[in-house]
């Protein structure tokens, strides 16, 4: 049986290139932290760190970019990018690859990398890992942490065969300081060589709109899975109206029609940070919590002990929402009222 | 109009892991295998279009004989044709390799693939499956429109951040469906007892052109420890009447805001 070493090999740099996705006005997710994470291999691994900016990039874009601590960026700046376009912000990507000819490429985890990372991949003939919880480098072989069914268990996974090696990460954990870089990055432009034939047209991009904006929201409750039957949203309901709460709800809620796509709080839906955030029966998939982790107290109730909602909670309640939720309604009502009295006898 | 759906199934209450011997994949115990939820909707989806349009659709999985209950649930749904690709092949590289074979062979106008499978949670099948046929990949589709006659599909995407984008996508094509794309539909007993008369094809992976040794080529990653998640922080679970616990709660809440 022959498994080849992932060990660095020299004929290519020790660079590791990152992909800032942005949104055509500023860049999005955690592109800082996405370059620190960059930083670090790049250290460890004796190269640096190399940005690279695909799209119709405005002054603004380019500035925020500048201020990101890599070495150089590569910019594909072209006004038939202005809106992503899959096939041409691969050819894009696909002329930087060879520019930089880096020995890593990170991207975060997301609907565009889940595109562009494969498909660079496969035309390379390179190792591809996803969904990565933390890339290493260890005794100068890379690993990547990444989660296996559901997040019951994770696993310690190197890629094997030829750099470039694609890492697309959900999370950046910075294990190690880096220094900030003495100078703004160099900034070299590359001319984009679309492909020769088109087959996905653009057709427009909109935003979902919904009467109530969740991500304005202080206090959110959020309802889940576990909720079990629709007409148990009754005593959510009743408990964010005792609360002074909005109602949001995870992915499943929403497919299943019981509550607007609006209300959905996660990666395809909104991220929020309210002040308040309580999950009900919300099992805790990561999807969900990247769209709400920051919140400043997180209450999460859930029959189920093992609920993964339990590691980001600041407080966790183990029981079933029929009976519990109805019994917090009633002693948020009664400090309500007790409120209500104390300010009018203040009056 | 014909369409192919990648059906995997998964372990329905996986336990006991551990590592196989060689790096390539887990090794689990579980009672059953069921279909990936986002498989699920794709699958749904092509039916849905077989009905308004007449759409001729394949379900394709991979997998050893126990996953081709999955099939018998695809042929029960209403597909016209089950195909199961015989093999263990676990990683996504190898995966896509045996699939995009298949499908070439099936000559599919639009392959649909779920968004994303529950046990290996990577996203890269379809992706890699487009690039190995030559054709565009569009991921996260939220909605689909099909006409009989016009060699192309319309379809809604999610880039995240509620933003949704259209696009027009020339065929052969093949899509990710993201969850929610359509409603479920059951399978009644009756219809899953017929389907398990009908016949299923399968292929191995030699029978595709890629004897064990040459698939081995295509594996690109070895995993090298399994481990139990690790968890940095944890709620303060809180314990008591329901009383008690709710009023900490009221307490704790009217601290934060």
């Amino acid at each position: 049986m022959s498994t080849r070493s992932a060990r660095p090999v020299r004929s290519m740099s020790f660079n590791v290139l990152l992909y800032l996705e942005h949104d055509g006005r500023r860049l999005q997710g955690e592109m800082t932290r996405l370059v620190g994470k960059g930083n670090e291999l790049a250290a460890a691994l004796g190269g640096f760190t190399i940005g690279s900016l695909v799209g119709d990039i405005g002054e603004e874009l380019l500035a925020e970019a500048r201020r990101l601590n890599c070495k150089e960026i590569l910019v594909v700046n072209d006004p038939g990018l202005r809106e992503y376009q899959p096939e041409l912000f691969r050819a894009a990507l696909e002329s930087i690859v060879e520019e930089a000819s880096p020995h890593i490429v990170l991207f975060r985890h997301s609907y565009v990398s889940a595109e562009l990372a494969p498909a660079l991949a496969y035309r390379r003939k390179a190792p591809i890992i996803s969904n990565c919880l933390d890339v290493e480098v260890k005794d100068s072989r890379i690993e990547a942490i990444r989660p296996y069914l559901r997040d019951l268990c994770w696993g310690r996974v190197s890629p094997q065969g030829e750099p470039p090696y694609f890492f697309t990460l959900q999370r950046f954990p910075l294990n190690k300081d880096v220094p900030a870089n003495d100078e703004p990055p160099r900034i070299k432009e590359l001319r984009l060589k679309p492909p020769s034939m088109l087959r996905i047209r653009c057709q427009g991009i909109t935003r979902r709109t919904g009467s109530e904006d969740i991500s304005k929201a202080e206090k959110i409750v959020a309802v889940g899975r576990g909720i079990g039957a629709k007409t148990n949203l009754k005593i959510v309901e009743d408990l964010a109206k005792a609360l002074g709460a909005t109602v949001a709800c995870s992915r499943p809620i929403a497919d299943l029609g019981w509550l607007p796509v609006e209300r959905q709080v996660g990666i395809s839906g909104r991220t929020v940070c309210p002040k308040v955030y309580i999950a009900c029966g919300i099992s805790g998939e990561s999807q969900h919590v990247a769209g709400m982790k920051d919140s400043s107290l997180i209450l999460a109730i859930n029959s189920d002990p093992r609920a993964r909602i339990f590691r980001v909670a600041h407080y966790g309640v183990v029981a079933d929402l029929v009976s519990f939720l109805p019994v917090l309604t009633t002693a948020a009502l009664k400090a309500k009222g007790q409120g209500q009295h104390t300010k009018s006898k203040e009056a | 109009m014909h369409l192919a759906v990648c059906c995997k199934g998964i372990p329905e209450e996986p336990r006991n892991f551990s590592l196989s011997p060689d790096g390539s994949r887990l090794s689990l115990e579980t009672d059953s295998f069921i279909l990936n939820e986002s498989d699920e909707y794709a699958l749904d989806e092509a039916i849905k279009w077989k009905k308004k349009i007449g759409a001729r659709v394949t379900a394709v999985t991979l997998g050893g004989l126990e996953s081709q209950e999955i099939l018998y649930w695809a042929l029960a749904k209403g597909v016209d044709d089950a195909l199961r690709i015989d093999s263990s092949a676990a990683s996504p590289w190898e995966v896509a390799t045996l699939l995009g074979k298949a499908i070439e062979r099936k000559e599919a106008d639009l392959v649909l693939v779920g968004v994303q499978s529950a046990d290996h949670m990577a996203s890269l099948v379809g992706g890699l499956v487009a690039e190995s046929l030559g054709r565009p990949f569009v991921f996260a589709v939220t909605s689909i429109e099909i006409t009989a006659d016009r060699p192309v599909v319309i379809v809604q995407r999610e880039l995240g951040e509620g933003r949704l984008q259209r696009l027009e996508i020339q065929l052969p094509a093949v899509l990710a469906v993201q969850t929610g794309i359509c409603p479920l539909t059951y399978a009644p007993p009756a219809r899953r007892l017929r389907a398990r008369q009908k016949a299923l094809e399968v292929l191995d992976a030699e029978q595709l052109g890629f004897p064990e040794e040459v698939l081995m080529q295509y594996r690109r990653e070895r995993i090298e420890e399994i481990m139990p998640p690790v968890v940095s922080q944890s709620a303060a679970m809180l314990q008591g009447s329901p009383q008690e616990v709710a009023a900490f709660i009221v307490d704790k809440i009217r601290e934060t805001s």
